[in-house]
Parts: C-alpha cells; structure tokens; sequence
C-alpha cells in the first residue's frame, strides 16, 4: 500500500525500538488493544470464577436485605454566606507560584472554597496565560495526604505552642552571641518580604550566617557574565523577535528557569503562516524538549557541548571580525577551538555562521544553565558582536545570592554550625555527593526543618514544621524580568502550618501573619492593594541594564584553563538533567507528575540510564538490564533504556527520582542520581557495569499505535512553500461517501478543535490539565505496563530518520469527535451518541463496559476503566463499609477536595474520553442565555487550551468564519487524521512545518522532494 | 465381555416390573410451568417499571426536618416570594439553601422566643449551619441547573408542585429522566411569562397557545442531547 507511507518525510516513523524492528514489545500493543489478563482481577480470580462467586452472593443478598431505602443527604447551607458568594459557581483568584526561581502567574479556580484547579495569569507576563505540568500539579500537593501535618520534635507530634517555647529559649541564648554559630539555609526564595525579613534576622543577629541550596538553582549564568564583564547578570532572551536561535546544551523550552515564557515567544516564530519562521541550532548530549524542535540538533557529548561553542565562535570571530573583544579572549577562543576541528561538521558550522551573520540583531545565542561559566561568558561575547544585545536579549542584575552549601559543609565539617535553620529544600537528598552532607549534618546540635512534606533532610532534624503550599498563605514574589505579584491564599492551612516568611518572623521573635508581613512589605493603599490582588500583578518588568562591553574579567585566563581540562574527559560521561516532571525531586510523592509520560522516553513512574544504541552495543547492554555505575567510590543501579539521539559513551540520568523519605506515591519510584551526581551538569570517566539483572520499565511509548499510516505529516518551509497542500495531499482517497444518510451539523454552536504541530513542544502540559479539570485517575505502574493509562490526551512522540540523527514529531491524540464516529456504531447500548453541537457524547451511566466502541475506534483514544482506581490510589482510605456491595476503600478525604464537582468521577467498569470539556462548554452556554447573548470566540476555553505553553491548541465554533479556530481550519496545511476512513473528525491537526537551513537539508530529503 | 445376566436380574420376570406412567394431568405441567415462569417474568418486569420506578419510590418523600419549617405559613400565607430565601437560583445551578442569616432577618425580631427560632439563633451565632434532609434529589451523574431552566420560563411549579401549601416539603414529581424528557420534549406545555415563574398558583387561560408563543418569541429550543445533563 503505497498510500501508507507518508511522502514527504524522508524516513518512516517510528515510536520506539521495537516498533522499528517491529519486535514484539510493539506488537503486543498493535494487536491487542486490551493485553493479555484484561479480564483477570489482580489476585488471578478470572472473570468467569469471580462472576459466579459474585451471582451466588448476589442471590442470598437479595434474601437477605430487602429494604430499599432512599440515602439520607445533609444540605448544610451557610450560617453566614460571604458576601457576593453563590455555591455552585467557582471563583477565580489570582495569585503567582514559585518554583526554584522560576515565577510565574496563576489563576486558580475555587470552588466552594477549595482550590481545583491552577491555571495560567494571561496578565503575567511569565505565564502569558500558559502552565507547565509541574505548576499544574502543585494543586494536589496541597491536598497531599502525606503532607507534615504538625510540628513534630525528635519524632514525636508536638504542637507550635511547644516549638515557641523551646525556641524562646534558644533565641535569648543566640542573641546573648550576636547569633554566632546559628545558620540559616534557604531554597531559591525570590519573595522580596522574605529579603526583607532576612535583613532585619541579620541586623538583629549579625553573626548570623545565610547559605542558599536549591536543587533548580545554578549560578553559572551570572558568574560566567561576570568573567566577560565583571557584572554578576542573568539573560532574559525574547525569542519572538530571534529569526536564528543557537543554542548549546540549552533546554529552555523544557526545565530551565522561564521556560513557559520561552515556550511562548518560542512557538509565536513556528508558524509559517504568521510571518517568518525562526531556525533551531540546537547542540545536545540528548534529546531533550528543545532538541525535539530544533532544526538542526548536532549530537554531541556533554563535555564536547563547550568545544563545539569554541568552534562556532572561532569560525563566526573569522569572519566577522572580533568586534570588541580583546586580543587576549580572541586568541584564547582560536586556541581553544582548534583541537576541536572536527568535532562539528564543517558545513554545518558554516551554515550556522553564515545565518547568524546574515541575521545581526534579529539572532540569539543560548547556553544551558549547567552549563559551565565560560560558556556564558562565550555566549554573551557572541551575543554582542552579533548585535543581539537589547534586540533578542537583555540583560538583568542577578539576585543576590547568598553563600552556597559549600561554605555550610565547612562550617558543619568544623563544628562550628550550632543551630542550623532549615527553609525548605531537601538539601541532604540534593547536595552534591562530595559533600556527604547528611553525615555532616549529623555535627549541627539542633536543625530545625520548615517542610512540606517529611523528606530525607527532616529525617536528620530535630524540629519538623509544617510549611503552607502556596495556596495557603500570603506571599510576594519578583520574577526574573522584575514584574512583582502578590501570592494570594484560597483557603485557611489545612494543618496548622507556617509560611517562609512567617517562619522568620518567627526567628525575630514575633509573631506576625503572613498578611501583616506582606502588607508591611508594601505600603499600598486599600484600592491599589485590591488592584494588584485582582490583576494578580503589581507591576511589569523592570527595565534592563545597559550593555556592558567585553572585558576580561579573567575570562580568557578560565577559558584556556577550561580548554586544558577538557583535553582531558575521557570515557562513559554522566549526565544529569533534571526531571521533566518530578524536578529537582520536590514532586516526587505528586500521582500527576509520576503518571505524566516524560516527553521523550515516555517513561513513567520511573526514570532510567539513557544510552545509545551504539554505546548499548558497545557495553552488550539492551533496555531494561540494570547497569552498576561507579565514579570516585559511589555508585548507583539503575535499568538502561536505549534512546535515540543519545550522545555516545554518555549516560543521562534523570534527577528527581529514587526518593527514599517519601509519601505513599513516591515509594519506590526510580533510582537516584544525586548519589552520582557533584555540582557539575556532567561527570566523566564513569565505570559501567552490566549487572546481569533485569528491572521492568512502564513505557507509554508503543501504546495506541495507528500502525505506520500517514498521522503525522511534516514537510520543511521550502516544500510547504512550493506545496501549500502537501499535508492534504499525502493521501489521495476516492470520493468518500457514507452507508448511511450523513446528518447535517449547519445550526447552532458546532465546536471543534485544531492543533498545531509546528508549535507543538510536546511538554505534555495539556495532560496535567486535563487531569485536573477531569477528575482522571492515576493507575500506577503496573497497570500502566499493561497499557491502561487512563490520560485523555496521549501525546504520541515518533522519532524519524535513523537512531542517532533521529527527529522527533509530536502529537496530541484525543477524542477527535469525529461526526461519523465509528464507535457509536457498535456499541450496544447507545452509551456513546452525537450531541447536535457535533460532541461524541459518552453517557457514563448507560455504559455496560463492553469495549465494543474502543475497539473500533481507529485512533485509540478512549479509555476504560478496568477497576476503580480512585479506591486503588496509594493514598486511598477504607471506607465503612454499608453494604454488601459497598467499596471497602476510597480516595483519601483530601485528595477529594481537589476534584471538580462539575464533571463525574468515573467508577469501574466504564468507558470514558476527551469530552471537549463539555462542563465548560455547557456553563457558558448556560451564561449566554441569563445574559441574553451569543457565544462568541474565546467564551469556551478547554482545559488543554488554556494551560498549552505554545498556544497550539484551539476550540472554538467552526461555523463562526471569524473565530480562530475555523481560521486554522482554513488553512493549507490543515489534514484530518485517517481520512480515507471519512471520519469527519471535529478534532484537525496543522501539520508540521521544519525550516532546516537550505544546504544542510540531507541529500534523501532533497531527492525526495524534487 | 460374559454373555451371562447377573443373578438378581434373571430372577425378575420381566412383566412383574412396575411401570412408572405419568398421569395424566401431568400433561398440563409443561403449560403451567411455561405460563407460570412467563407470569413471573412478567412480574419482575413489572416490579421494576413500576415498583421500583421514583414514581413509586420517591414521589411522596418527606422526611423530618431539623426545624420544622412551613412553606405554606412562608410562601403561602405571608406570600414571601421563592426568591427572597432562594436567592441564588436565577444566576446559578444550585438553588442555594438559605443560609441562617437569611431568616435572621425577620426572626431577629418575630418570634425570638420559639424553640425551633432558638436552634435557629444558634446556628446563627456558633456559624454552625443547620443540616437540612434533601428532599429532592438527583443522582450524581445529572447536571441540574436552575438559573437556565428559570431563564427560559420554567415555573417552580412545574418540578416542586405548591410548595406554598405544603406544611412539610414533600417530593410531587419523580424527577426520572423520562419525566425531564416530557417537558423538554414540548415545553410549550409548561412555559410561562418570566413575571409568573414564582406565582405557583398562576395558570394560563391558554397553555399551550401561550407556550408556542413563549417557546418561538424567546427561542427556547430545549436540548435532548445527552450532555445536556450528564458530563
């Protein structure tokens, strides 16, 4: 079937290694959509004896229980109703969240007074109305069960009236010493009445010495511009007006600080339509979010990442001159470069040159943050001589930060730290190996340990207090661009906790409210206080500095010393990302996070050794082999996963994992890379050995497969330019008509959604969002390796090309709502129809559960729900038990709080899907009507619209020629999924469009096309 | 294999073998027990249509409440409208229940000393609400919302019945999908002028013509679709 083969692309597609040797790992999901053992419950009672057991029973509690008797409900209406409040209807509070330094602006949904659901401030301008998944996510740390629920001392529950006067105590003695011997160790805290606080803990006890740790945190940045300028700055980059972006070993649109913003002004530039498309150098050891969109992504190992910078700029100082810079970084650069001759393909080089010079002023240079300081010091270097300063990118003085945990290990080595307070952060989980800072630690006489959650670091104090989520307390926070907004609580602290600053006060011996403290903080007036409340920002950002010209600042000096270590890196390199999900390990105990498939490996539940497979050859390692890591006497076991794209000889291990003080969810998840890991983003000459033991992976990667047909479509910027049609093209079908007489949807609201693949980063955001607005169950790991995920949205990822240059292609499935839906076909019951509004409704309490529809839908997207997972969460309760059919347990009363009353929670036995948020749609069309008006455009926003980054998703009526969503439809490169089958999907995709550079396109790609 | 019968069964002579026969009534077993068992088919079937239907089973439910509040002094005798205790139902889906503070406003004043107005004052200045028994009451999967169904003209009458003359609410209609089904398949049956809506004893002199009217003038096309109710 030559239809089969999409045209235009140069390779097949492929989702994993077994899909692309067609192995029987792949096949397994291919042919059986429900695997082996659906049907058999968990303690191997197969259906069959369980419905006996169960019509026995049935029958003798028919005997034996004949009272039917309506449930009593209690309504318990306010005693005192706040003012202008009406149950039923949530309520929107703006507020802003903080993750390492990283702010940006929420809006969060309350209903009845308890916070669902987070969502983007379109005010913030480091949200622009986008969340990640992380963000997301934090709601259900707020209900978390396993959260600290009282101050606890040596073990032992205790209460805050205790604390206080065990710390009066020591606070006279500390005073009596100035606070000699006292630390404080803080996270990233960028809450200006936290600083404030800080410095008046400071002036009260001048001794007092401050340290700072954050697991997200590095300062490479602000010291690598200082070695170039001798000011300590960070970049802010705008990607929006950037035509050429060279990055090296930058994620910026994944897990580096910003990252929602830049995935913004990222995406803005991917659409072809919209003006001219910006171009993608991306530099990486492996493939990360921002790698999987680049235009070019050159494979190179960690170490090598720095040498290949050297290359470019060698080659872009000799041809554009060196502009500023001193003859003594010029040579050092040239020098530095020239071992490395070889390491970058010479015309890929040349191209990028060539369009960063032709692009001065509108071209961008990036480098990651772990990256070391010379390579920032590099990039600003090129930044300038490009022009790019205060046009792509600008500059702002780096917080000042405080003394690092280094200082603390010494102090704590020599005994001199006497009480050590601890804000946060789980340092003795994420130090750095050398440190051994949990033994140190050992040496402090008294920790005392504000947190969340219990974790490895509140093992070791002697005083645990709870800590507010962020929902729970008054804050303020400045983000990197300077903008300031208040954090605003939704509800009273479930446990009697404390907030930072409150902590402080503490510290100060007072005793003020979070409010009081945020309020003194800013001296605002009653309305520009509510203002800044309801618009969820104080103020914007703050202007940039001036550019500061080149100088060596010692940048030459490190530059050739960098140059000589380097020289030296040899063998298995390390590496540590940080997790896309669970971070630095602070989400670690969050079921969204753990469930969301990492959006390159598609792991869930666990992370893995990531190899190539060149290297996995090498080492006679394959996926799933638990390999013995050794480096400077600590080691680490961890199961391989061969991944494309991977750099040779280099490993990349993903941070966040293996927790071993943690709730219920975490237990067990993972290995642990910080016991490898010492500062640096990579570690070299690594010893590896094979185990010989095996540890199962769950992997979402080969489920709801749609076998080799053209789903994806991608073409680069020439073809789309000389084809407009190509996507539509690709597949020619006979003129479709249906059995039946088609209805006809001409009336009314008709919604539909149109998804874009150019901008489409694959973050896997509109996941998490769904799960919030729809009360999606997690399932756990093994369910999830039997392929019962229950995600509405699957973000398929397919690789193409060969293993090593793979490219990667993303695409969110969901219910297409197709309007010849082949699954209300089949199924027996009618618990799947079509609304008039063109829905593909599912009637949840007409469900019979017999897969018939899931069967036949052709691309995979509904799901069932083979128990009731709710009552099987880690974290579920038991449940008295009124029956003898009632569930012996149920979700923890907490976690309850977080779902959303408007959408039912699914039980056993029931087929469930994408809705298109119908509850939203419904609840603004009801609006309409009380305000006697039309929807237009924008009034229904469904959850994955609202939280995507990129802004790929739209929903709106496609009758409506002016909304946005009929427009995209409109378009060229619109195709339907499967159209051969005439499914008339609601749901269109924009294909994919590249924009490699013209004499790097490869010489397959070229023939194809002509 | 022995050719030879067995000892005990030679001695029998063939003929002295009792005969069991059926009599022959038993001729008329296989129609009782065919009619019989279509009979009880039939009888399950009709205990679930109409036994077990809310119908039957939640029409008429009244139970205790904490306080015995009367509709019918309220609403009927002092004819305080619907609205002013259930304020919140022509701008959202819940009917709110009215909080204490809502009745505090006339009982700070009238009958103070009552007992039932004690446990009122009580709950009033503890902030303790008083736990109502829901009357009438929707499964969980439905999706109820009073302010679209009092924008279109959809009286309290019409799911409530007089609750201006009942001492103690009790459920009128069976709230079945079925019964939904029979208005929002013709509303016209039920619309009436906005002004009306809480005026229970208010009737059209013709219904139906004043219901084709409304449906047409205020484009009130009710929906059947399933998610019109159930997400």
């Amino acid at each position: 079937m030559s239809q089969i083969k999409p045209e235009s692309s140069s390779g097949s597609y492929w989702r994993s290694f077994s899909d692309r040797e067609n192995g029987p790992e792949f096949r397994k999901f291919l042919f059986n959509e429900f695997q082996k053992g659906a049907s058999v419950l968990e303690d191997g009672i197969t259906r069959r004896s369980f419905l006996k057991l169960m019509g026995a029973s049935a029958a003798l509690a028919g005997v034996a229980g004949c009272s039917i008797r309506k449930p009593v409900q209690k309504l318990r209406p306010y005693a005192k109703r706040p003012e202008d409040y009406i149950p039923g209807k949530p309520v929107y509070y703006a507020t802003a969240m903080q993750v390492g330094s990283d702010v940006v602006g929420i809006l969060a949904e309350s209903q009845e007074g308890r916070p669902t659901k987070l969502e983007g401030n379109p005010a913030h301008s480091m949200s622009w109305g986008g969340l990640k998944s992380y963000h997301q996510a934090a709601v259900l740390d707020l209900y978390d069960p396993d959260r600290v629920f009282y101050p606890m001392f040596q073990g032992e529950n205790s209460d805050w009236g205790h604390y206080e006067t065990w710390l009066t105590g020591l606070l006279s003695s500390m005073a009596a010493v100035r606070g000699e011997g006292a630390c404080l160790l803080v996270d990233s805290q960028v809450s200006p009445t936290f600083s404030r606080l800080l410095l008046e803990l400071k002036k009260t006890y001048p001794a007092l010495r401050i340290f700072q740790h954050d697991g997200l945190h590095s300062n490479c940045q602000a010291e690598g511009i200082q070695l170039a300028t001798g000011h300590a700055m960070v970049p802010q980059y705008q990607f929006e007006k950037a035509d050429i972006i060279v990055s090296f070993g930058s994620d910026f649109l994944g897990v580096e600080p910003n990252n929602v913003s830049y995935t913004r002004s990222f995406s803005e530039r991917r659409d072809p339509e919209s003006g001219e498309m910006n171009r993608l150098y991306a530099f990486e050891n492996h493939l990360t979010i921002t790698g999987s969109k680049a235009d070019h992504r050159i494979r190179v190992k960690a170490s090598q990442i720095e040498p290949a910078a050297w290359v470019v700029a060698s080659a872009l100082i000799r041809q554009a001159g060196a502009g500023s810079l001193s003859a003594s970084i010029v040579g050092a650069i040239h020098g530095a470069a020239d071992h490395y001759r070889f390491l970058v393909d010479a015309k890929v080089v040349q191209a990028i040159v060539s369009d960063l010079l032709s692009h001065r002023g509108r071209s961008l240079v990036v480098a990651g943050t772990q990256c070391a300081p010379t390579v920032h010091a590099l990039v600003y270097a090129l930044n300038q001589i490009l022009g790019n300063a205060f046009q792509t990118v600008v500059y702002r003085a780096a917080e000042s930060s405080e003394e690092s945990l280094r200082h603390l290990s010494d102090l704590l080595s020599k005994g001199s730290v006497k009480q050590l307070f601890i804000v946060g952060g789980n340092p003795v989980y994420n130090a750095p190996v050398s440190l051994k800072f949990a033994e140190k630690l050992k040496k402090a006489s008294a920790i005392i340990h504000l947190t969340h959650a219990e974790n490895e670091t509140s093992q070791l104090a002697q005083w645990v207090l709870p800590c507010s989520h962020f929902l729970e307390s008054w804050g303020d926070l400045k983000a990197v661009n300077g903008s300031v907004s208040i954090v605003q609580p939704l509800i009273q602290p479930l446990y009697n906790s404390r907030s930072s600053a409150e902590f402080l006060s503490g510290l100060l011996g007072k005793a003020d409210t979070s409010y009081n403290l945020v309020r003194a903080t800013w001296k605002a007036t009653e309305s520009a206080w509510k203002k800044w409340l309801h618009n969820g920002v104080v103020s914007g950002p703050a202007s940039a500095l001036p550019v500061a010209p080149v100088s060596d600042h010692g940048f030459s000096d490190a530059l050739n010393k960098q140059a000589r270590s380097l020289g030296k890196a040899s063998g298995i390199e390390i590496v540590f990302p940080i997790s896309y999900s669970l971070l630095d390990g602070r989400f670690a105990n969050n079921g969204w996070l753990q469930e969301l498939p990492d959006p390159i490996t598609k792991l869930v539940w666990d992370n893995a050794a990531l190899i190539s497979e060149k290297t996995a050859v090498q080492l006679s390692l394959k996926t799933e082999d638990i390999i013995l890591i050794k480096h400077n006497g600590f080691e680490l076991k961890v199961p391989v996963f061969v991944a494309p794209g991977q750099a040779d000889e280099s490993i990349s291990i993903s941070l966040g994992y293996g927790r071993t003080v943690v709730g219920r969810v975490g237990k067990g998840t993972g290995s642990n890379g910080y016991t490898l890991w010492d500062g640096a983003a990579y570690i070299t000459s690594a010893q590896v050995k094979k185990t010989g033991r095996v540890y199962h992976l769950a992997t979402t990667q080969n489920h709801g497969s749609m076998e080799g047909r053209a789903i994806i479509r991608e073409a680069t910027l020439e073809t789309y330019k000389k084809h407009p049609n190509f996507a539509k093209e690709m597949i020619e079908t006979a003129p479709l008509e249906s059995l039946w007489k088609e209805r006809v949807y001409d009336k009314g609201y008709q919604w539909g959604m149109s998804i874009d693949l150019s901008r489409c980063t694959g973050c896997s955001a509109c996941i998490t969002a769904c799960q919030s607005e729809n009360n999606i169950p997690i399932v756990g790991k093994k369910q999830a390796m039997n392929g019962r995920v229950m995600h509405w949205i699957r973000l398929d990822r397919y690789f193409e090309g060969d293993v090593d240059h793979a490219r990667v292609a993303y695409q969110p499935v969901t219910c297409l709502h197709c309007e010849n839906a082949p699954c209300e076909q089949v199924c027996p019951v009618a618990a799947t129809v079509h609304s008039e509004e063109g829905l593909n409704d599912m009637v949840y309490n007409r469900c019979v559960g017999t897969r018939y529809c899931s069967n036949n839908c052709p691309v995979k997207v509904r799901r069932f729900n083979f128990f009731d997972y709710h009552q099987r969460n880690p974290q579920s309760v038991k449940k008295e038990r009124k029956h003898l059919f009632d569930y012996m347990r149920q979700p923890d009363l907490d976690i309850q709080k977080q779902f959303n009353p408007d959408v039912t929670v699914r039980m056993r036995g029931v087929m469930e899907k994408c809705t298109y948020c119908v509850q939203r749609i419904n609840e603004a069309r009801i609006n309409s009507k009380l305000e006697e008006v039309q929807l237009v455009d924008g009034d229904v926003v469904t959850a994955c619209q609202q939280s995507c980054p990129a802004g790929a998703i739209l929903f709106g009526n496609i009758l409506d020629p002016s909304s946005k969503v009929s427009k995209a439809k409109g378009r060229s490169r619109e195709y339907h999924l499967l159209e051969e089958l005439h499914l008339k999907p609601r749901t269109t995709y924009l294909a994919s469009i590249r924009n490699p550079h013209p004499s790097l396109v490869s010489v397959v790609e070229a023939a194809h096309h002509e | 294999m022995s050719a030879q019968p067995s000892e005990d069964h030679s001695s029998k002579d063939p003929s002295e073998r009792s005969l069991f026969l059926f009599p022959k009534w038993a001729n008329r077993l296989p129609f009782f027990f065919i009619s019989g068992s279509v009979l009880f088919l039939l009888f399950i079937i009709f205990l679930f249509w109409y036994v077990f239907s809310p119908k039957n089973l939640d029409v008429g439910y009244a139970p205790k409440q904490p306080i015995p509040f009367s509709h019918q002094l309220h609403a009927g005798e002092l004819g305080i409208d619907c609205r002013y205790c259930h304020n919140t139902i022509e701008r959202a889906g819940h009917a709110a229940i009215p909080n204490t503070e809502t009745c505090m406003n006339c009982h700070k004043i009238i009958k103070a000393d009552s007992p039932h107005i004690i446990k009122l004052r009580d709950s009033y200045t503890n902030n303790k609400p008083i736990e109502w028994i829901q009357v009438h009451r929707l499964p969980d999967y439905v999706y109820f919302d009073h302010s679209a169904h009092l924008q279109a003209g959809v009286s309290c009458v019409s799911c409530h019945g007089r609750i201006d003359q009942m001492q103690v609410v009790h459920q009128v209609q069976p709230l079945s999908m079925s019964w939904c089904l029979e208005c929002h398949r013709a509303p016209e049956k039920f619309l009436r002028p906005k002004e009306f809506i809480t005026k229970l004893d208010w009737k059209a002199e013709d219904q139906l013509k004043m219901g084709l009217y409304l449906k047409d003038a205020h484009h009130i096309r009710p929906r059947e679709d399933c998610n019109t109710c159930h997400r």
